[in-house]
């Protein structure tokens, strides 16, 4: 029995973990290029039962879970809704690929194209970070009109000024998320390879965010809680008997 | 329970964007407006593991990662597309074509002088050339532009050079018109009065070349908000609706906390 009543606490950690971020899904409807999170539940380390029969050897139950937890989780890298602005400097990839952000830290990697000049010219974030060229420089489109390529080549009238730094990752779903909403590269996101994707000047990425199925999700997430509650009040029941009732003749 | 937090951001951010486009929205007759527009970017997120949990056995599991904080408005931007024109035959009326500013004198400002492309002009009983709050258009040598009183006919041609039609016949020159350019204009402060002044992130304002195709000024005609207000209402419909889903993370949040809370009764 005590070991019901860890296992259930251990599911409401995790379904809470889980509930927090579909609840960060949701916050980020309205956000340029926001990739939903899909946090997966998973089982930790089984016990294998054993029973003694009665002639002292051990015969095999089954397996036993012990516990469940969030057991890391993915991005949901599938395209956004592509909205028209007609801002010059609005970017947005449609099909893989993301921007590549330079960063104090290092280059970072991003779907939200909503970019603008810095007072250099220089194409930066609403965060003031470089947008990077395919060489790792920042990319000065100064401070005329520029025309952005379906390949990210960046055009200044008939002047090729550079083309946008434009990278993709063989598991792109396991890539690092910062603090910012930026992505990282880390061990787990596989290659870096040439982006599939095709820019489009104009245009901005909404949240791939399905607001419907994310409110399903909530929804049995809040039951899955709410049951786990239960099946741990119905063990505090059984245990309190059998503390309190056994022993009573 | 950080959810009801994250609920909290997701309010904040759609109180901001309703915010936002109701101000586009109250603004549509304002003369030279420019619509705002916020953008949204993920807030502060954690790891979801405790360092001391040991690794999990389950096939195809990865490392831990981190899981969100919610949304976070990083900022407002401009959007300074042109408004369309209305022609109302005003002489002190202008309307620029292009990416210039008029350039008004304006006491507050570090430089003391603000830009905007509010042309809605006309002369105060001094004979300056003001804008609706009193401040004085600037010309190309920075002072403000004085009519003389027997002027019968003031004439601002594209390229902005002033003349004034006196009384007995003569043709007088007032000067000439000063047109700013920001390399970013979307970096200008907003002053409010649809005034802007430069800033680090707008670049210092360079003097336009006034009077080309690509700018010039037009005279007796005024430039009308850029806010569409098909584009507006979708906006303000779906900031409601991020709204309501956020209010229901927090509730689900809230009754969460109840079922805890009842775990010992």
């Amino acid at each position: 029995v005590l070991r019901g009543v860890y296992q259930s606490a251990s599911a409401l950690l995790a379904f809470q973990t889980r509930h927090e971020a579909l609840a960060t899904n949701l916050a980020n409807l309205q956000t340029t290029g926001f990739k939903a999170y899909r946090p997966a539940l998973g089982s930790f380390a089984r016990l294998l039962l054993q029973r003694r029969t009665g002639s002292g050897a051990e015969a095999v139950v089954g397996p036993l879970g012990t516990d469940v937890a969030v057991v890391g989780g993915k991005t949901d890298t599938g395209q956004g809704a592509l909205r028209e602005t007609g801002q010059e400097l609005d970017l947005a990839i449609s099909g893989d690929g993301f921007f590549t952000i330079g960063t104090p830290e290092g280059p970072r990697y991003t779907r939200a194209g909503h970019f603008h000049r810095d007072g250099e010219g220089r194409l930066v974030t609403p965060e003031g970070w470089f947008v990077l060229d395919e060489g790792g420089d920042p990319l000065e489109v100064g401070s005329d009109p520029v025309r952005v390529d379906g390949d990210g080549t960046v055009w200044s009238g008939s002047r090729r000024i550079g083309r946008l730094g434009l990278v993709h990752f063989t598991e792109a779903e396991f890539l690092e998320r910062e603090p910012t909403g930026l992505f990282n590269a880390g061990p787990a996101a596989g290659e870096m390879e040439a982006a599939p994707g095709i820019v489009l000047q104009g245009f901005l990425e909404g949240a791939n965010v399905d607001p419907g199925q994310t409110m399903v999700d909530l929804l049995a997430t809040f039951r899955a809680y709410e049951a786990n509650q239960r099946a741990l009040e119905a063990q505090d029941e059984t245990l309190r008997r059998a503390v309190n009732d056994l022993a009573r003749f | 329970l950080r959810a009801l937090w994250i609920g909290a951001t997701g309010l904040t951010a759609a109180q901001t964007k309703i915010d936002t486009h109701a101000h586009n929205v109250a603004n549509i007759n304002t003369v030279g407006f420019k619509g705002k527009d916020v953008l949204f970017s993920e807030a502060m997120h954690r790891q979801v593991h405790r360092p001391n949990r040991p690794s999990t056995q389950v096939p195809g599991a990865l490392e831990p990662q981190s899981i969100g904080g919610g949304a976070l408005a990083v900022g407002t931007r401009t959007d300074f597309r042109p408004g369309a024109w209305l022609t109302t035959g005003q002489d002190w009326h202008l309307a620029i074509q292009g990416d210039g500013f008029f350039v008004v004198g304006f006491e507050a400002a570090p430089d003391g002088r603000a830009y905007t492309r509010a042309g809605e002009f006309r002369v105060d009983r001094d004979g300056r050339v003001v804008d609706p709050w009193g401040n004085p258009l600037l010309a190309d040598n920075g002072r403000p532009i004085t009519v003389p009183r027997d002027a019968v006919q003031v004439t601002v041609q594209r390229d902005g050079r002033i003349f004034a039609q006196m009384d007995d016949g003569d043709q007088r020159s007032l000067g000439r018109l000063r047109l700013a350019r920001f390399v970013n204009p979307e970096g200008l402060a907003s002053l409010g009065n649809g005034l802007f002044v430069d800033t680090e992130a707008s670049g210092e304002p360079q003097l336009a070349n006034r009077g080309g195709s690509d700018l010039y000024i037009q005279q007796g005609a005024l430039e009308s908000a850029n806010v569409d207000l098909a584009a507006e209402m979708v906006g303000l419909i779906t900031a409601q609706r991020t709204m309501q889903f956020a209010a229901r993370v927090v509730q689900t949040t809230d009754e969460m906390m109840g079922i805890a809370n009842r775990i010992y009764r």
